[in-house]
């Protein structure tokens, strides 16, 4: 078994193990003491506190408090902990209060996200691989103006050597909004190349109605797009693979905060043992 | 009209860049009354290269005052120095203080000051402490009318009293052995009162001892005396024989030397052509299918194992500084098993290899008798995994596959042809994990004053990335030619750091580097303004590279700070660990 391979199953096996755990003391308290979720609730707020230990860990990469891969595999596995102690918290039922519904959904928010990073991280970054060079993200805009430029300064040679209309038409009309920003974010995430497509079949037909100087002109179009699609390509994954934390985290902070309230609602409303 | 637009060029001569300012006739003619070259019977040079025009283009005339340091300890050189007139002072281990050499002393941060580095960082790039860089406070750096950077050491007569230093004086010569075999310098030597030497480069003393009996002799007699046995212990082959055996191989040993000693000055024109161009320029140390007349240790540089494949070479692994070659062929002709083998596989110089080669008839008396048990099972293991030799007879494989790498052949044709073999910590990404959220630059620059130190970008093959950060590479390039002595490995742990206060922006580093990995800054006080020199009146510059964390408490940073498993510092000399990775 390979290295990533056993870790998983090493890491899985510890996860299930804990959950286990988890919830069979979780059921003897309720039995003992007959006082329902406090320990699975102070549980999950330990492990809320460890999670969010990692983004601490990642601030302060000077300290040797080991490595930040090691704190991401606790983050991920103690994150399905979690997720598992939050149902046996709620007792495996929709939450009914206004309060309890609120945070229940921001805390399955934070679990989601966090399963889609998870499979953003592992999936983008191999299809990123495969398509060759790429562009360092804060770059890609300033590439893309690039392109642009390039791609007038082709038409207005056109125009001014053989003022073809069509070439003209077809840039205000198709390329102009292409090469305006980035496209087909939707697209490339889902692997779809249609826009590239799309635009090279145009290409494709207007040929026929083009000067030869022209044609040269819009073989080098042709380059120019291709070239754009990839900073596209590009700049959809990286950009999710960057953002996708904005949500995570500010969700997360939320998450703490109604943590807090929460524990203070139910302490102030406890009445002892019931 | 394609011949008209042809532009052509004198072909570059030996000799079209002397070593020095060019000597007088009289200098020359002075040199060569002096010992030992008077002595040196010049009908044994080349009418190509005579004696006069080696010390002409290959040596210049250098002179020191009391105190300047000639050579430290640990600095890598590529020059002879003869003494023309006065004394040097040789120090005897265990030698100056890194603070005397101009060298940083090793300090690690505490866990303070390490937390503290992640507020407490300069909003502007490089920004430097204004007083260090005050030379005539700072340092004991001055420099020469000539325009020469030297370091002295202020009190020599307590540096005699305090460590121990034995004199060299005129006709005597010192740092052969550096120069010949690129090990660091032993030792430390500085000028005792005023001293003429004359330094000669290494292509200079390379003919003179492929000429000159008795200099070879010299040379040869030293290095054998004081290096070969420990060089050829190195290997599992030689380690546990007894005193005398080893005296009788040191004795019959033979160096031998392959490549360009510069290879650093060509390697990005050689890099870029086609995979055959670069076989052509690379030398032949060993030839497939050639009776192995020797076994051969590689004692500095690397070399390439290949095969022949159709009408190319495969190349199935690469050899440093330790490794031996040909073992399971001898092995095989000793036993007796079947027809003579011949070699499997070709041996080339990958810039320039040292090598020793240890005759056959010793190793099959004195050698291969006396293998470890154990060991010689682990190589023809090793050897069953190789692939099938393309001759019609079932060969064994040769010993270079048989320290197989484990690695997919194209990552070891990328590896070889782009020298990343030289790195001892290269930095390696793996594309297909890294999810380009930088936190490995943005630990980098925590560690270092808010300046990453590397880029997240370099040459690749498939979905790994070697980046541009300094490798800490085995034959370090860069530590040629620093007039300071501010770049430098650390003692003990053997990284290449720059100290900073004794960096006096000359490039020299940055431009040796063939990897690109070293870059040259302008410099900014603590308001974020650049400084400059108030004599030319350009900015000050620094050389700055990774320093493997060389002072934090918990490594490389960006190693640690990585979260997804993707980027890791590799001894690429290890390429078992290097296997086990790229297969995770």
């Amino acid at each position: 078994m390979r290295g990533f391979a056993k870790r998983r199953l090493v890491n899985l096996t510890l996860a299930i193990v804990a959950g286990l755990l988890i919830a069979v003391s979780g059921a003897v308290y309720v039995t003992a003491v007959n006082q329902n979720g406090f320990l699975t609730g102070w549980i999950l707020f330990g492990l809320v506190v460890v999670l969010s230990g990692y983004h601490v860990r990642k601030k302060v990469s000077t300290l040797p408090i080991g490595m930040a891969s090691s704190w991401l595999q606790v983050h991920i596995y103690g994150g399905f902990i979690a997720l598992f102690a939050f149902f046996v918290h709620i007792g495996w039922r929709i939450p009914d209060g206004i309060f309890e519904g609120l945070f229940a959904t921001v805390f399955l928010l934070v679990a989601l996200s966090g399963v889609f990073g998870i499979a953003v991280n592992r999936i983008f970054p191999k299809r990123l691989a495969r398509r060759g060079e790429e562009v360092i993200f804060e770059r890609i805009l300033g590439f893309m103006a690039r392109l642009r430029e390039q791609a007038e300064e082709i038409l207005l040679t056109s125009s001014n050597d053989t003022g073809s209309t069509v070439l003209r038409e077809f840039y205000l009309s198709r390329l102009s909004p292409f090469f305006a920003g980035p496209r087909s974010r939707l697209g490339h995430l889902l692997s779809s190349n249609r826009t590239l497509f799309e635009i090279q079949s145009e290409m494709d037909n207007l040929e026929r109605y083009l000067s030869t100087p022209d044609r040269e002109r819009l073989s080098e179009l042709r380059y120019l797009v291709e070239r754009k699609d990839e900073l596209d390509f590009d700049y959809a994954l990286q950009g999710v693979i960057k953002f996708w934390l904005f949500i995570h985290v500010p969700l997360t902070v939320a998450l703490l905060i109604g943590t807090l309230l929460h524990m203070v609602l139910v302490h102030a409303f406890s009445g002892g043992m019931s | 009209m394609a011949e008209a637009s042809q532009r052509s060029i004198r072909r570059p001569k030996r000799w079209d860049q002397p070593f020095g300012p060019d000597l007088t006739n009289a200098d020359v003619e002075r040199i060569l009354a002096m010992a030992p070259f008077d002595g040196m019977d010049q009908s044994r040079f080349g009418p190509s290269a005579t004696l006069r025009d080696i010390i002409r283009n290959d040596a210049r005339l250098l002179t020191f005052e009391s105190g300047d340091l000639i050579v430290r300890a640990g600095d890598h050189g590529t020059s002879t120095f003869f003494i023309i007139a006065g004394t040097v002072r040789v120090v005897l281990p265990p030698g100056l203080p890194n603070t005397l050499l101009g060298r940083a002393q090793k300090q690690r941060k505490t866990v303070w000051q390490a937390l503290a580095q992640v507020w407490s960082r300069p909003k502007a790039p490089e920004v430097r402490d204004i007083a260090k860089l005050d030379p005539e406070t700072a340092t004991n750096i001055h420099i020469t009318a000539d325009g020469e950077t030297r370091t002295r050491l202020k009190n020599i007569q307590d540096v005699c009293s305090r460590y121990k230093t034995v004199v060299l004086s005129e006709t005597e010569m010192f740092g052969e052995i550096a120069a010949l075999t690129r090990a660091p310098r032993t030792t430390t030597i500085f000028a005792e009162g005023q001293v003429e030497l004359l330094e000669i480069r290494r292509p200079g003393i390379r003919d003179i001892r492929d000429r000159v009996a008795s200099f070879k002799e010299h040379i040869d007699g030293l290095y054998r005396q004081r290096s070969l046995e420990a060089h050829l212990r190195e290997s599992w082959v030689f380690k546990h024989l007894d005193s005398e055996t080893m005296n009788l191989i040191v004795r019959l040993t033979l160096f031998e030397t392959y490549g360009n000693f510069d290879w650093q000055a060509s390697f990005m024109r050689v890099a870029e052509g086609t995979p055959a161009e670069r076989l052509e320029k690379e030398p032949v140390i060993a030839r497939e299918g050639e009776y192995p007349d020797g076994l051969l240790m590689v004692r500095a540089g690397f070399s390439r194992v290949s095969h022949e494949q159709d009408y190319g070479h495969k190349t199935t692994s690469y050899l440093g500084s330790g490794a031996i070659f040909g073992l399971e062929e001898l092995l095989h002709n000793w036993r007796g098993e079947g027809e003579p083998a011949q070699l499997q596989s070709s041996l080339r110089a990958v810039g320039y290899t040292d090598i020793l080669r240890v005759p056959t008839h010793i190793i099959e008396q004195y050698v291969l008798p006396q293998l470890p048990a154990d060991q010689p099972a682990m190589a023809i293991e090793r050897r069953d995994r190789t692939e099938p030799a393309m001759t019609a007879e079932p060969m064994p494989a040769a010993s270079a596959v048989t320290a197989s790498t484990g690695l997919a052949p194209d990552v070891v044709e990328f590896l070889v042809d782009n020298r990343h073999i030289n790195g001892s910590q290269t930095m390696l990404i793996d594309l297909d994990r890294c999810v380009r959220c930088d936190a490995c630059s943005e630990a980098c620059a925590v560690g270092h004053n808010n300046n990453p130190r590397f880029n997240r970008h370099g040459r690749r093959i498939q979905s790994l990335m070697v980046a541009n950060a300094c490798m800490h590479c085995a034959d370090p390039v860069c530590m040629l030619g620093c007039p300071t002595g501010a770049i430098h490995r650390v003692e003990g742990s053997g990284e290449v750091v720059v100290n900073d206060d004794t960096c006096i922006g000359c490039g020299t580093c940055a431009n040796n580097c063939p990897y690109d990995n070293i870059r040259m800054v302008e410099v900014r006080d603590a308001e974020g303004r650049f400084i400059f020199d108030e004599i030319t009146g350009q900015p000050v510059t620094k050389s700055t590279k990774c320093d493997l964390c060389v002072d934090q408490i918990g490594g490389p940073a960006c190693q640690r700070a990585c979260p997804h498993d993707a980027l890791v510092r590799m001894d690429m000399s290890d390429t078992a660990s290097l296997a086990k990775w790229l297969d995770r």
